[in-house]
């Protein structure tokens, strides 16, 4: 059977090891067959509530059965799922509750508050479904487990829907100050997720950590590979292991992991590389950040036996477009390459509309199957990304201009240079400076702002944020954290926010001298440690 | 009141101060599931509070484990030999 949906990856399995653990919450397991009759029995709900092909469910829970459950019910009923983050504060609940005019908000106790809130600050006529223990009796929503459990256990008939249409649409920081979602189809996740057996060679039945959000893509590797390899997905779901990822990879016996570098340095820098009950860590992807060569070292001297894989991507593209295997020989004197562009998946490296010759930065501007076709309900950020071919423009296939600079060495590799503007990331999530700024320049008495990012260790992959903002709010920065609080993700509000009495840093030109401002922020976070 | 319950008290009033919480309501066992603000920046605040509390210097190796009240006590009775 060719997989061409994102449910098939998770089907398949279903049907043959009805009986092996999908799901592993801390010794609450889940086995594919009761996830399959779970999600069945969703999909039909959903399905009544009018989900169905390119109709949007939006899934606002925590790391759990339930999430999984979610997001496989609204695929099954034909829909899209589109995450909610705990993390996003109600002005952006409300905003995408606004843009998108789910068929439905899937909640559980955790979130029901927040997402009651949202929609009735919204006045929306959008039905809530409360899952978990909670949900028996409503409990303030419209519906619960008691509706689910009403509807049939076997698999909705497939709906008239298509691979070109929606699968998931995941929210990114937009530079203008409002975020954007990326819609990724079908056919997009289906070409990454077919080609995962080849690019990791993972083995069947392995437990697979659930790291990353859900906003977060990475996260459709996390759940729908582990799937198709029949494996056990692990929810990272506690507080403590956020503090000490060592303690999840042990406790949970954990076989692949999907993070960023700064997961491994925690585990470097705190002494825990070398202990053996790390060792069935066997693959580790690594993403989202620089990835520093003397972790690669550390690891390997630690974990000979294991396989560490560089991977980016973009949202846009599917999850990632450039998959490399570091060997375990790898010499931290030379540059982590990211490796070549997966089969499907074109990469050009331009300076403006021009090619580059190997060895010459360009910006990566990606084409191929794995592109997404554009942003949701914007026209104008997706005509700004998505842009006719500049080396054949009469060609009807649009390309993405990814903001990456990119080189391409003498091994026919590429490497990874930085930005061509001031988005960056920060925990492994994309931050587009400008977002922060704008949420800045809308409180009253502000009247300039910039945002600086600083690296502590110098390698790009532990950015804190500091804010510079002048105006007349007295100087108390303790009100402008509260307003960036309530309308921004936790992971882009400031470390530190510093008045500042005249002007900003300017280049010659006028400009804001981001440079400058760098330096001052790295002074600001100095003082603030020391 | 034994040493290693003065050790406790204090070690809960740091926990206490640091979280902003009055120690009364703390539960028995306070730790970084019972405590919502004990979260990644709040168990780096925490530790700096200790290490000021107590006049000394917790490795970062030691600090990814002092997740709990208990296992506070028990790493400061190691180290201040109470």
């Amino acid at each position: 059977m060719t997989q061409v949906y994102q449910q098939d990856f998770f089907e398949r399995s279903a049907e043959a090891r009805p009986d092996a653990v999908a799901v592993d919450d801390h010794g609450a397991t889940l086995s594919y067959g009761a996830l399959e009759a779970r999600a069945n029995r969703l999909g039909h709900l959903l399905r009544d509530l009018g989900s169905g092909p390119n109709q949007r469910v939006c899934v606002f829970t925590g790391k759990n059965a339930n999430m999984y459950a979610a997001v496989l019910g609204t695929l099954k009923s034909g829909g899209c799922w589109v995450p909610l983050s705990e993390a996003y504060p109600q002005d952006r609940l409300k905003f995408l509750l606004e843009v998108l005019a789910p068929k439905a908000l899937v909640v559980e106790a955790g979130t029901l508050e927040a997402a009651k809130a949202a929609r009735d600050a919204l006045g929306a006529d959008i039905p809530l479904l409360l899952l978990g223990e909670d949900g028996q009796g409503g409990a303030g929503a419209d519906l619960g487990e008691a509706e689910v459990a009403r509807q049939s256990d076997s698999r909705p008939a497939r709906a008239d829907c298509s691979p070109d249409d929606l699968a998931y649409i995941i929210f990114t920081s937009g530079s203008t100050g409002t975020p954007k979602g990326v819609m990724v189809l079908h056919r997009n996740t289906a070409q990454f997720l077919a080609l995962c057996p080849d690019l990791f060679d993972i083995e069947p039945g392995a437990r697979f950590a659930h790291f990353s959000d859900l906003t977060f893509d990475p996260s459709v590797f996390d759940l729908f590979h582990c799937w198709a390899r029949g494996g056990a997905l692990v929810p990272f779901n506690r507080r403590q292991y956020r503090i000490n990822p060592g303690l999840f990879i042990r406790e949970q016996q954990v076989n692949v992991l999907f993070t960023v570098p700064s997961v491994i340095a925690s585990l470097a820098d705190s002494g825990q590389l070398g202990d053996p009950a790390l060792a069935g860590l066997r693959h580790l992807l690594l993403t989202g950040e620089a990835l520093p060569p003397r972790l690669l070292r550390l690891w390997y001297d630690a974990y000979p036996e294991s396989r560490i894989y560089n991977m980016y991507g973009t949202t846009e593209t599917a999850i990632i477009s450039h998959c490399h295997r570091i060997p375990s020989d790898y010499d931290p004197a030379t540059p982590v390459p990211l490796g070549r562009p997966l089969p499907g998946t074109r990469i050009m490296l331009l300076d403006g509309e021009r090619p580059v010759a190997t060895g010459e930065i360009g910006e990566s501007v990606v084409y191929g199957s794995q592109l997404s076709p554009g942003y949701w309900a914007n026209a104008f950020q997706t005509d700004a990304a998505f842009v006719a071919n500049p080396l054949e423009p009469s060609l009807p296939q649009k390309v993405y201009r990814t903001g990456d600079l990119l080189r391409e060495g003498d091994d026919g590799l590429h490497y990874y240079v930085g930005r061509a503007d001031s988005q960056l990331k920060v925990r492994g999530h994309r931050v587009e400076l400008g977002e922060i700024e704008n949420a800045l320049m809308q409180l009253d008495g502000v009247r300039d702002a910039a945002v600086a990012a600083v690296s502590l260790s110098g390698g790009g992959y532990d950015n804190r944020l500091v804010a510079f903002v002048r105006g007349d709010f007295g100087g108390e920065t303790d009100a402008l954290n509260r307003h960036l609080s309530d309308r921004l993700p936790s992971y882009m509000v400031p470390s530190r926010i510093v008045p500042v009495l005249e002007d900003m840093p300017r280049s010659p030109n006028g400009k804001i001298d981001r440079q400058a401002l760098q330096r001052l922020a790295a002074d600001a976070l100095a003082g603030q440690r020391a | 009141m034994t040493v290693s319950d003065d050790l406790t008290a204090r070690v809960r009033a740091v926990i206490a101060e640091t979280f902003e919480r009055d120690p009364a309501s703390l539960p028995a066992e306070p730790d970084v599931e019972t405590i919502e603000q004990w979260d990644s920046l709040g168990h780096m605040q925490l530790i700096e509070a200790l290490e000021a509390a107590f006049e000394i210097e917790v490795a970062h190796g030691d600090s990814v484990n002092l997740l709990s009240q208990s296992a506070i006590v028990a790493h400061l009775q190691g180290r201040l030999g109470s």
